[in-house]
């Protein structure tokens, strides 16, 4: 398309957005204008707007605006339509210039929306915590306690909530319950106090008749990896030997060529070998570190040993401004 | 095989290279993925295959890309990436439903990834940056180097298309928040990590890419294209590809 041809086709557009916006001005108190994406669902694409843009009366904008209202709660949804695809003015230099036609399709679509409850963490934590709680309404506080931050005084609280849960529901082995699974498991280790390690460990153990499944495993030792990866840790006065040894035990079943090469083992064993140096380094044993970094250093398939070699090569990235020492406790590690 | 925009000419594509998708006549690519067929396979323009993208969520899906690129990668590379993926999707059914029932997306554009926190427990990624991280993790490939050229939220917004960067608070939640970024004549700018910057890289020698002698390729304004478009001048006017 030449510039010339372009610079008129964008006019064109920006008169019918002008004209479609002073007929709804007209129509509406100004105070009281929402113009949001879902103006943007009357028309298919700006073709199509080419298309409409002088066929379109005030009743369309009408029933357009209130399905806006109607989705929209909030006032600041003003929608800057001619900046998101035309920039901020004709003369305005631009470094490059973007085809007009690709205009965000995902516009088009209606977004669901979160329940109403969704910022006050008092109304998800009773969600969480309460019995009579419908199993519906509990997935959707589960999901949403995810993805909230709560404050320090509402941790233990969440923490309590999250350990009934997974306590009660860790051996389910159907893809939506341990996929909820997962989301209290990352939660509640990304949130825990040294002080929960050994106990949040616990749950990666079998009982006399049940197993895991492997996708729980892998959120089980994920969490907590994660937890001392991204986190600061301070163990000082925390004795974590449980959580050492049952972290041990899962890296002791997952080491041969046979069990590494099943679907998501291979990911278990990286994740807990890792996680089991690290916690080493970080309750000041370097002596048994290097002993469990010699053992993971020998696994085979080697592809699984250079996985754990790299992800530490990371984490001291990661925690090079964090904590220096034990980052440099990993380098050192890793020279060996 | 280098970078190639596809045609109507087969091409095979290994598991995992790398693919995008994005504007056929003008080259400006928006999305990416990683190849997610267990074996080789040869497609032409306008077919599907198999890919794992950060859609988001982060999920395996059937998709036609309109430009592929090789590292070169080994057997064991493949594998190792394969067992990175493994663990990135186990959070993904999760994410999936509060994107779908809640329209609550976990994604982030800048930085392209962002580490477990205790508000956001798992690792947030753009398109670009799930690619990024499976390339570095996966096969200790650091395919780009910053920083890359700066990009205002109205190039963002076109860039990353699915992404409604016209809220303030949804602008801050994908990392390009008001007054965090840098000043560009004027207008606020951020370093992005873009898609077409993959296939420029993938585009060099495998040696440069993919061993001890690789580097990472430094991104340059108009990269956002596959082939490259000159940025736009006062005096040339039009856009112009090399």
């Amino acid at each position: 398309m030449s510039e010339k041809m372009l610079t008129h086709f964008k006019q064109q557009h920006i008169q019918g957005v002008e004209k479609i916006l002073g007929g709804v001005a007209e129509a509406y108190d100004e105070n009281d204008l929402i113009l949001d994406t879902t103006l943007i669902t009357r028309f298919e694409n700006l073709d199509l707007w080419a298309v409409y843009k002088d066929e379109v009366d005030k009743e369309t904008l009408r029933k357009i605006l209130e399905e806006s209202r109607r989705l929209k709660r909030a006032k600041q949804s003003q929608f800057a339509f001619g900046t998101c695809i035309f920039g901020k003015g004709e003369s305005e230099a631009k470094p490059t210039s973007y085809p007009v036609l690709l205009f965000p399709k995902s516009f088009q679509k209606v977004e669901p929306q979160p329940p109403e409850w969704v910022e006050s963490h008092d109304e998800i934590l009773q969600r969480l915590e309460a019995d009579d709680t419908s199993s519906d309404e509990y997935e959707k506080a589960l999901r949403i306690a995810e993805i909230t931050d709560f404050s320090d005084e509402k941790i233990e609280r969440l923490l309590n909530a999250l350990g009934r849960y997974i306590s009660n529901n860790r051996f389910a082995s159907n893809d939506d319950s341990t996929a909820l699974l997962g989301c209290a498991i990352r939660k509640y280790a990304m949130n825990m106090s040294e002080e929960h390690f050994n106990e949040y460990a616990k749950w990666l153990q079998p009982t006399d008749t049940k197993i895991l499944d492997s996708k729980v495993e892998l959120e089980l030792v994920k969490g907590i990896d994660s937890r001392i990866s991204y986190s600061p840790v301070a163990l000082d006065g925390h004795n974590v030997d449980e959580a050492i040894s049952i972290i041990g035990e899962v890296c002791e079943e997952y080491s041969s060529r046979r069990r590494l090469l099943k679907e998501n083992h291979a990911s278990i064993a990286v994740e807990a070998n890792h996680s089991i140096v690290l916690l080493r380094l970080l309750a000041g044993n370097a002596k048994k570190a290097e002993e469990e970094f010699a053992r993971a250093k020998k696994l085979d398939p080697d592809w699984v040993a250079e996985l754990i070699v790299e992800q530490l090569e990371e984490t001291a990235e990661i925690m090079k401004d964090r904590d220096s020492g034990t980052s440099d406790k990993i380098l050192e590690l890793l020279k060996k | 095989m280098p970078s190639s925009v596809l045609s109507n000419q087969p091409i095979d594509l290994e598991p995992f290279d790398v693919l995008g998708s994005g504007d056929i006549e003008t080259g400006l690519l928006t999305h990416a993925m990683l190849c997610r067929e267990s074996q080789t396979v040869t497609i032409v323009l306008g077919e599907n295959v198999q890919v794992i993208d950060m859609g988001p969520p982060l999920a395996d899906c059937d998709e036609a890309p309109t430009v592929a690129g090789s590292a070169g990668l080994s057997e064991k590379q493949r594998r190792k990436i394969k067992a990175f993926v493994d663990g990135e999707l186990s959070a993904s059914k999760a994410k999936q439903e509060l994107s779908e029932r809640f329209g609550i997306k976990q994604y982030v554009i800048h930085p392209s990834s962002v580490a477990p926190s205790a508000k956001l427990p798992s690792w947030r990624y753009s398109c670009v940056g799930f690619v990024l991280r499976a390339y570095r993790r996966g096969a200790s490939i650091q395919l780009l180097a910053s920083p890359c050229p700066l990009k205002s939220v109205d190039e963002i917004q076109v860039l990353y298309p699915n992404q409604d960067l016209s809220k303030k608070f949804r602008r801050k939640w994908l990392g390009v928040g008001d007054g965090t970024g840098t000043e560009r004549d004027g207008v606020e700018c951020w370093p992005i990590d873009l898609v077409g910057y993959l296939f420029h890289s993938l585009e060099r020698p495998v040696e440069e890419i993919n061993g001890e002698k690789a580097i990472p390729y430094q991104p340059q304004e108009g990269d956002e294209f596959f082939p490259r478009q000159k940025p736009e001048t006062a005096e040339n006017g039009s856009d112009q590809v090399e």
